[in-house]
């Protein structure tokens, strides 16, 4: 037997993938462990199996209705994609910055079941933050009732039609990152960032993880490119409707 | 207008670029030719309306098959083939063979996307990117956005639960 060599060691050797002195102790290993040997060939034909399994060589060439849609659609100029990201990175540096908490205390201040609202996500009607949600135009900074501050990033619309915010959210040293949507005159979060300690040489990671959340849901979202100043005034001025 | 179908590094020849990877990754995935086009239409036409949140400069596969896969997740699966009709029976039929010294490769097949078919779809999206693709972990932890430790092992599970249906009985791998 060789209970001393997991799956996840053979697997990872045989994507050359384990460090030096582990590929070298495993392969010592693997020369009297018959076992294990069998083992790691059965894995390299699972390998082998999945390739011959999907193997379709005209899959090499895009297919024509799939390059015709690239080919025709109207890409935006690089210049306003490079636009389109300062927008996004003006909220992105505050997360890098400091990822934080929140889940503690704008969790508390966002999911308090107070007024009865039963759904975690939604944003109290009446509240400092929903009046935020309002009212903040983009890009600027607001004190949240003395607590902490409010950023709003962008707005935009999505695909099912509502309008929605990427908002940062600071108390203290920390500070969450979301996406709340609009509907029926209540905000709603669809995404909100797990709360972490700031910590010194962590900001990277975390907000990393902060930044590909926030994509994965922006895109689960469906969301259109964010909204200029103009627009946006326009639709804090008519209530979001 | 700078950008035209001329410049190398346009969002538009990186698009076109990223296809045939996006389509060996849906076909995959979705395990039909037809689910598979589908899928990879609906993460072109994604990408193409979310350029804006796409990083110039970084690479642009990942990032388009992180929205196939999304999409795939959310959507697609659910009206998909994968997961309704799948080859269970043949299994069992075939299971039956005995003394499959001389496995004929079309049963092998057939067995290996049923194994496929049964795996998690967090676990096959794995082996797809490192058996077919070829990508490293690191490269399938930028895609999924998990670590790198998650990708190692939901990787050798995947590959132990279809190296388990490719074995002949009685000659296990065991556990």
């Amino acid at each position: 037997m060789s209970d001393e060599i997991s799956d996840e060691q053979l697997s990872a050797y045989l994507d050359g993938a384990l460090p030096p002195h582990q590929r070298a102790a495993l392969e010592r290993a693997l020369e009297t462990d018959a076992a294990a040997r069998a083992r790691l060939q059965a894995l390299r034909q699972a390998d082998e199996a999945v390739r011959a399994a999907y193997a379709a060589p005209d899959l090499d060439t895009p297919a024509p209705r799939l390059a015709a849609l690239v080919r025709d659609a109207a890409i935006a100029p690089q210049d306003r994609l490079f636009a389109a990201q300062r927008i996004a990175d003006r909220w992105r540096v505050p997360i890098a910055a400091g990822i934080a908490l929140v889940v503690g205390a704008a969790g508390g201040m966002i999911a308090a079941p107070r007024g009865g609202a039963l759904d975690p996500a939604a944003v109290p009607a009446g509240g400092a933050l929903h009046a935020m949600l309002e009212q903040a135009p983009s890009g600027a900074e607001r004190a949240l009732d003395g607590a902490g501050v409010f950023r709003a990033s962008s707005s935009f619309r999505i695909g099912d039609g509502r309008y929605c915010r990427e908002v940062e959210v600071q108390i203290g040293a920390s500070a969450s990152a979301g996406v709340a949507c609009r509907q029926d005159d209540r905000w709603r979060f669809e995404v909100l960032t797990a709360a972490a300690p700031a910590t010194a040489g962590g900001y990277e990671t975390v907000g990393d993880d902060a930044a590909s959340v926030l994509d994965a849901a922006l895109s689960r979202l469906d969301a259109q490119a964010p909204l200029d100043a103009e627009a946006e005034a326009a639709l804090i001025a008519g209530d979001w409707r | 207008m700078r950008q035209s179908r001329d410049e190398p590094d346009s969002p538009k020849a990186l698009l076109l670029q990223a296809i045939p990877r996006l389509q060996r990754f849906c076909y995959a995935m979705t395990g039909s030719r037809e689910d598979g086009e589908d899928l990879a239409q609906i993460a072109l036409e994604r990408a193409i309306g979310n350029l804006h949140r796409w990083t110039p400069g970084s690479r642009m596969e990942p990032w388009v098959l992180r929205i196939a896969y999304n999409a795939w997740i959310d959507e697609v699966r659910a009206r998909s083939r994968r997961g309704k009709v799948v080859a269970i029976d043949d299994m069992y039929d075939l299971s039956l063979v005995d003394g499959r010294d001389v496995v004929e490769s079309a049963i092998d097949l057939k067995r290996t996307r049923a194994a496929m078919d049964a795996l998690p779809d967090d676990h096959r999206v794995i082996l797809t990117l490192v058996a077919i693709e070829g990508m490293s972990y690191q490269e399938v932890s930028e895609v999924l956005k998990i670590p790198i430790g998650t990708v190692m092992s939901r990787l050798s599970r995947a590959r132990k639960a279809v190296a388990q249906r490719l074995q002949p009985a009685g000659s296990a791998v065991h556990e």
